[in-house]
């Protein structure tokens, strides 16, 4: 598998007025990021995470080490033009409409005129904001805000795509349609690298994960490589009575010598809260645009990635 | 080639957008257009000098708060960016440094333009409203209050109807308002041949003009280049104390530098020199600044402020954002 990225010996040092080293937030950070894979980042504030992303997109100059993304420097625009980045924080355009900021960002690619409206409308619909494609985006709320920024992200059918806390300060609904179109965007072949400090999201679209503690790479793997425990194993067995269940225990015991527990499996808070807000939207009608479907529609536009360097 | 054109215009207009939209050019806009409108009045009758006063003061207007819209929106729209994130987003697309630094620089000279010519068409009407030795005209400085409310009072309409943002539709309008009232002014009867003395007019005060707008373009340059590494408090004032440097540079620099005092030549061709913008004398009693002066002037404008972006864009290409 081909590697996007290819970070080696990476190091960021921050330095004061002076020019004196104040902060060394990445310390000798080495991992690759291969073709159609969603990486994760993963570390408590303060770790690195964002840093690694800014110097991902050529935005922070590594103090060493060797760093290439789509087999070129990040600072090529060639490379950048093949590049969606999602930031931590919703920094877009205040003044600006959620159609004008779309079409802007349009803009900065080699797009024509109609293939440019033709994102602009397709992206404004999947974020569910074609509603609200006239206000400002200085007024939108935290869940718009950020919706707008993913679809930025995407207006030029990126092959990577970088994304900086992509749940950060959404609610359960928001969250799970984000996370849906990352692992849609996943499918069609796009190569995603995250950060996140929510474990539970990392673990839900991550195929492998870097962690980071003050700048430090601690682990890194695949999540189930990293996550799995191979000297226990559960067996799922539809609900037995005690009559049943009961030898079955012993056998269980008899074979393995321990005592083995039993218990019904729970479900995913997540789903039940969707669940009951979906049920809930059936009798109150909804005016935020935010949509709850069983499968996200990604913008037609979004190709399958190319993902070779 | 054609991509990067296409990339810096866009840059340039959102730019230019973006601070329109914000209540600092309308609002500065404004009060040149007021101050513009009332000089007759308040001036007039006093020195039996009326059209020159009127002259002087709108293009002392002009220099100066342009130099305060000059400095206070470049420090901002490249500070901001930086600060807020949004330089970052920009700068993640296929956008190079060089381009997104001089897109920024050409967005704040196209708000200057704007102002420019507001104050160029609030300073021709202003001129006709005292039409001789004390008398005046007050349907001309009538208009220019008109001009203000009109473009206020729809662009308040609109915000509330079609939800267009107010400040920047209240600029544009107020052009639109200010082009109309001229042209009213123009074809008003009486007097003699009121269009011809409007044109006279206008020719002499445009070279005045272009080169004011010339020193606000080389602060615009001086003021970004020092936002492309401080904060916005101390670019304020560092730019202006390049501002009030070279307003002073003749008498600080110049002796020492007839001397051949090395550090003093060099601080003399280092520092901007406004003197050579400011020609409002020239067009007293019925002169005009001529175009080869105004030839040079660019020549000189343009090279400083390439001078100074080139310094700029070095200062901000290795930037960490």
């Amino acid at each position: 598998m081909s590697a996007i990225i290819q970070a080696d010996g990476l190091e960021k040092v921050f330095r004061d007025f002076w020019r004196r080293p104040r902060v060394r937030a990445v310390k000798a950070l080495t991992f690759e990021v291969h073709a159609g894979e969603v990486f994760g980042l993963l570390g408590p504030n303060g770790s690195g995470k964002s840093t690694t992303m800014k110097m991902l997109l050529g935005l922070l100059h590594p103090t060493a080490g060797r760093l290439t993304v789509l087999g070129a420097p990040p600072r090529d625009v060639r490379v950048k033009s093949r590049i969606g980045y999602m930031p931590e924080e919703s920094s877009l355009y205040p003044f600006l409409t959620a159609e004008e900021t779309l079409d802007f960002f349009a803009r900065l690619f080699p797009l024509t005129a109609a293939e440019r409206r033709r994102r602009v409308a397709e992206l404004l619909e999947m974020a569910g904001l074609t509603h609200a494609r006239h206000r400002l985006v200085g007024e939108f709320s935290k869940g718009m805000a950020r919706r707008i920024c993913l679809a930025q992200a995407l207006i030029n059918d990126p092959d990577l795509i970088l994304l900086d806390e992509p749940t950060s300060g959404l609610d359960p609904v928001g969250c799970r349609q984000v996370k849906d179109c990352i692992l849609a965007l996943a499918a069609r072949g796009k190569t995603i690298v995250l950060s996140s400090h929510l474990l539970a999201d990392v673990e839900d679209l991550c195929g492998r994960i870097a962690i980071l503690y003050n700048g430090v790479l601690c682990a890194l793997g695949g999540v189930r490589d990293l996550l799995e425990e191979p000297e226990q194993m559960q067996i799922f067995l539809p609900a037995l009575s005690e009559d049943r269940r009961l030898p079955i225990l012993a056998w269980l015991r008899d074979q393995t010598g321990v005592e083995p527990r039993w218990d019904h499996p729970r479900r995913n808070l997540e789903r039940f809260f969707l669940e009951t807000v979906r049920e809930a939207r059936g009798r109150v009608p909804d005016q935020t645009g935010v949509r709850i479907s069983e499968e996200i529609r990604l913008a037609p536009f979004l190709s399958g990635s190319r993902g070779e360097t | 080639m054609q991509q990067v054109l296409r990339s810096c215009r866009a840059l340039t207009v959102q730019t230019a957008v973006e601070i329109l939209r914000q209540p600092l050019p309308v609002l500065v806009t404004t009060l040149a257009a007021t101050l513009a409108a009332l000089f007759p009045l308040v001036l007039s009758f006093q020195f039996g000098e009326e059209g020159r006063l009127v002259r002087d003061g709108v293009l002392a207007l002009h220099f100066t708060l342009g130099v305060y819209l000059a400095a206070v929106a470049a420090s901002a729209t490249l500070g901001r960016e930086i600060q807020s994130g949004s330089g970052a987003l920009v700068l993640s697309k296929a956008v190079s440094h060089e381009l997104f630094y001089f897109s920024k620089f050409l967005g704040v000279v196209l708000v200057l333009a704007l102002f420019t010519l507001c104050i160029g068409l609030a300073a021709v009407l202003s001129t006709r409203v005292g039409v001789a030795n004390y008398v005046v005209d007050p349907r001309a400085g009538g208009l220019i209050g008109m001009a203000i409310a009109f473009a206020y009072l729809l662009a308040g309409v609109l915000n509330y109807w079609k939800g267009r943002p107010f400040s920047s539709t209240a600029q544009l309008l107020f052009v639109l308002a200010l082009l109309v009232s001229l042209g009213l002014v123009a074809v008003q009867p009486g007097g003699s041949d009121p269009a011809s003395s409007l044109m006279q007019t206008a020719l002499r005060l445009a070279p005045a003009l272009a080169l004011v707008f010339m020193a606000l373009v080389m602060m615009t340059a001086i003021t970004m280049a020092l936002a492309a590494r401080l904060p916005a408090v101390p670019v304020v004032v560092l730019a202006a104390l390049v501002f009030l440097l070279g307003l002073i540079k003749s008498p600080l620099f110049g002796e020492a530098s007839a001397r051949g005092n090395i550090a003093a030549r060099l601080a003399s061709v280092l520092a901007p020199d406004w003197q050579h913008f400011w020609l409002v004398d020239a067009l007293a009693g019925g002169g005009r600044i001529p175009m080869g002066y105004v030839g040079w002037a660019g020549l000189y404008a343009a090279a400083y402020t390439g001078g100074i972006l080139l310094v700029g864009i070095a200062f901000f290409r290795d930037r960490d954002v």
